[in-house]
């Protein structure tokens, strides 16, 4: 699995390409710690490439939920392919986790918060 | 026959025959004088005395062949307190005679010859004793031509006891003939010393001594039977007998050889020893695993060592763990707070004492050393310690001479530490081998309390078809399900899911069974049920950790079916009448994800009514997400299909015929998930 990081504006990007897994989830975790530390307030998931999700990658988005809301950081996952957008419905994350379609409608949503 | 054995048959041996020649020879005197007859004839005089020798020699043999070779001063000192001893007890009974001694006593033929059998016994044995403890320090680390040598002088020795039977007299040149052989023989065993290099110089000194001393008492001996040989008629006289000469020359030769080689061996013994001694230290590290020593003590032997070898005044040692964190500190010669202000010195002077061999050569000149001034040390020698470029520590010594260090100093400490480090690698590798082999066991042992937290068996009261299969990915993995009979009419089940595989999802699992067991007692309804779950579980859970259940009760009475899903994987349910299957999708958030009051909004309760005929799947994700060796996953679609085609067979047959196709669809490929499934046809 291969994290990468940009910046547009004021918005921190990260893209996950490949399988998220127990193996490699720590890999996000610490992005995305990083970007809590540094006062990141808008991360915008990239999820074009990502190919699997397990409970453990699961896991590391649910962890920061909370965080989030106290801190009013918010996040948007988008492009999220068909079998991956299910694994997130099925575990009920979408109702807590902001998931769109497009890199476009992610930030729209995120510049509204 | 046992070598102790062997060793009382010749001390028996031995003693008899020096008592026969005692009595025999006093005898033989006593019927000189007396009208009394007997006597000893030569020939079997000089056979008791052969025996006597013979044996004594042999049990000697024994006796020093058994004992470790490499002590000898051990073995020097052995021989000079049993020829002390001797000569002791000898100097008292003359001493004795010339207090009371009347001078017709002293006169007394058979007094005399008494006394010297007595002393040619403590001769024989203070021969014996001799010949064989040299034999033990010539044979030192022998080459086999020199114990070829050593053979054929032990047997040229042990043969000129024959001559006994002879008579020889000293001034006889044929004696000589035989005599120069053996004398030869000796002198080249007597330039065998190779044991004097393995000694010490205090332990030279001691030799020194005892082997001047064992002269002394040789030739106090030798004294003592020419005295005799020349003052009173004797009946055997050992002045003239070729095997005691032999012997004891060889005996002294090789002393006075000892002497000497040990005497030119004195000044260089200090530099020999240091080298031998830093060999010792190399051994010392590199066997500390095999001796069973802990990771301290390589520490401890790693600073004893270099501070001894160098004669550092001071130093101490740095030990970090793996991940560069503190782990030993120790310090010699140095308070832990000079050390502190040594290094902040060098910090501030910018010493990188972290990668690579400093040397300081006056650490007061250095800047900033105001703190230092008072502390008397002044060369700094800093090596870290590194195995496979990971960092496992630093090694300061310090001498308050300025440039004390020498190149030849700073080599052997860095040999020293190279050999530490692998030592410290080792013991640290062996310790993490035994941490997975803990982690293995723990495993083990998960599995079995995963194993029993299942139900044993699947027979019920109620009139339902239910089939379960469930099988563990290689680790243990978190798949659960359980079942609760209320009645014959009404049964609840569960089927969950832990996240995360290993021992802790195994006690996830076990303390969802609890919350099942107790909740489930209730009759909750479903809704409520992943409430209060979600309350009682998300107390323990790990921040990242989830659990996704399914939960329904069903009534045969009112033939309904209420369901909540939690996150889980949506059952899977055929309705006979209309041919329909479906996935029971509903509202529902997994367990453990939101931990407050909030989760009640994400659950719902879903009741639907069924016929007979109609099937209901429950499942884990594992069926699902089985991948194939092309990378594609098993799907919905496939277990729908399977169970539409297959509606009309038995739950077992469903159940097999699900995991032939999940097989074939999947291959050889491992397989990294539990799967579980629940199959239930309403009958």
């Amino acid at each position: 699995m291969n994290i990468s990081i940009g910046k547009e504006e004021e918005i921190y990007l990260i893209g996950i390409e490949g399988d998220l897994d127990a193996s490699s989830c720590i890999n996000l975790d610490k992005a995305i710690s990083e970007a809590v530390s540094a006062g990141e307030k808008k991360i915008l998931i990239d999820c074009t490439n990502l190919n699997y999700i397990s409970s453990a990658g699961l896991g590391v988005f649910m962890s920061y939920i909370q965080d989030f809301e106290n801190n009013k950081i918010s996040m948007v996952l988008f492009n999220l392919s068909k079998k991956v957008k299910n694994v997130f419905q099925i575990l009920g994350l979408d109702e807590l986790i902001q998931i769109v379609d497009s890199k476009e409608a992610a930030k729209t949503l995120i510049n509204e918060s | 026959m046992s070598v102790k054995g062997y060793f009382q048959l010749y001390l028996i041996i031995s003693i008899v025959s020096w008592l026969a020649l005692v009595v025999g020879d006093l005898l033989t005197l006593y019927s000189l004088s007396h009208v009394f007859d007997f006597y000893l004839t030569d020939f079997w005089r000089n056979a008791l005395l052969t025996s006597f020798f013979l044996f004594t020699f042999l049990l000697f043999k024994i006796n020093i062949g058994q004992k470790k070779s490499s002590n000898f001063i051990e073995m020097l000192w052995q021989v000079f307190i049993f020829g002390a001893t001797t000569i002791l007890i000898s100097l008292l009974v003359k001493f004795m005679l010339f207090l009371f001694g009347t001078p017709v006593f002293k006169k007394n033929l058979l007094f005399n010859n008494l006394i010297y059998h007595f002393n040619i016994a403590l001769v024989t044995v203070f021969l014996a004793n001799g010949f064989y403890v040299w034999k033990k320090m010539i044979l030192y680390q022998k080459s086999k031509q020199l114990n070829m040598i050593w053979l054929l002088f032990e047997l040229l020795a042990l043969l000129s006891m024959l001559s006994n039977f002879a008579y020889f007299d000293i001034f006889n040149f044929k004696i000589y003939l035989y005599a120069i052989p053996l004398f030869l023989f000796g002198m080249i065993l007597s330039f065998n010393l190779k044991w004097v290099a393995f000694l010490n110089y205090k332990q030279k000194w001691q030799s020194i001594l005892l082997i001047v001393l064992i002269i002394v008492i040789g030739f106090t001996f030798l004294q003592q039977i020419y005295e005799q040989h020349f003052g009173t008629i004797l009946i055997i006289d050992l002045a003239q007998n070729l095997f005691i000469g032999g012997v004891s020359s060889f005996i002294l030769l090789n002393c006075f050889s000892a002497l000497l080689v040990l005497l030119f061996n004195l000044p260089t013994s200090s530099v020999f020893e240091q080298k031998f001694g830093e060999v010792m230290i190399f051994q010392k590290l590199s066997q500390s695993i095999q001796l069973g020593n802990k990771e301290d003590e390589v520490h401890e032997i790693l600073i004893d060592s270099s501070l001894s070898t160098i004669f550092a005044n001071a130093g101490w040692l740095e030990i970090v763990d793996e991940k560069g964190n503190f782990k030993a500190f120790i310090n010699k010669g140095i308070s832990e707070i000079d050390v502190f202000e040594i290094k902040k010195v060098l910090r501030k002077n910018h010493f990188n004492i972290d990668n690579q061999p400093q040397y300081i050569k006056d650490a007061k000149s250095l800047e900033h050393s105001e703190r230092i001034q008072k502390l008397p040390f002044k060369s700094l020698l800093i090596i870290p310690l590194y195995s496979h470029k990971q960092k496992l520590g630093t090694l300061v010594l310090l001498k308050n001479e300025t440039d004390a260090f020498d190149k030849e100093m700073v080599d052997i400490i860095c040999s020293f530490v190279s050999q530490a480090s692998i030592a410290i690698k080792n013991f640290r590798l062996i310790d993490e081998a035994v941490a997975t082999e803990r982690y293995q066991e723990e495993l083990k042992i998960a599995k079995e309390v995963q194993k029993s937290l299942l139900p044993q068996s699947l027979i019920f009261n109620i009139n339902l078809q239910i089939t379960a299969f469930t099988k563990a990915a290689d680790e243990v993995g978190g798949d659960y399900y359980d079942f609760y009979e209320y009645s014959d009419k009404k049964i609840a089940m569960v089927i969950g899911d832990v996240s995360g595989n290993g021992t802790s999802a195994a006690f996830t699992m076990a303390q969802m069974k609890g919350v099942f067991q107790s909740l489930v007692q209730t009759e909750i309804p479903p809704d409520e049920f992943m409430v209060q779950a979600n309350k009682a579980l998300g107390r323990g859970l790990e921040k990242s950790s989830f659990i996704t259940l399914t939960f329904l009760s069903i009534d045969t009475e009112n033939q309904t079916i209420e369901i909540a899903r939690a996150g889980h994987c949506p059952a899977l349910f055929f309705n006979s009448q209309t041919g329909e299957i479906s996935y029971l999708k509903s509202k529902g958030l997994g367990l453990g994800i939101i931990r407050n009051k909030d989760y009640s909004k994400h659950i719902e309760k879903k009741k639907i009514s069924y016929n007979k005929g109609d099937i209901l799947i429950l499942y884990t994700d594992g069926i699902i997400e089985a991948m194939n060796e092309s990378g594609e996953e098993f799907g919905f679609d496939k277990l729908k299909n399977l169970l539409y085609i297959h509606h009309g067979l038995n739950t077992k047959e469903i159940s097999n015929l699900i995991l032939e196709k999940f097989y074939e669809f999947t291959g050889t490929q491992a397989l990294h998930d539990d799967y579980t499934f629940l199959i239930i046809k309403f009958v």
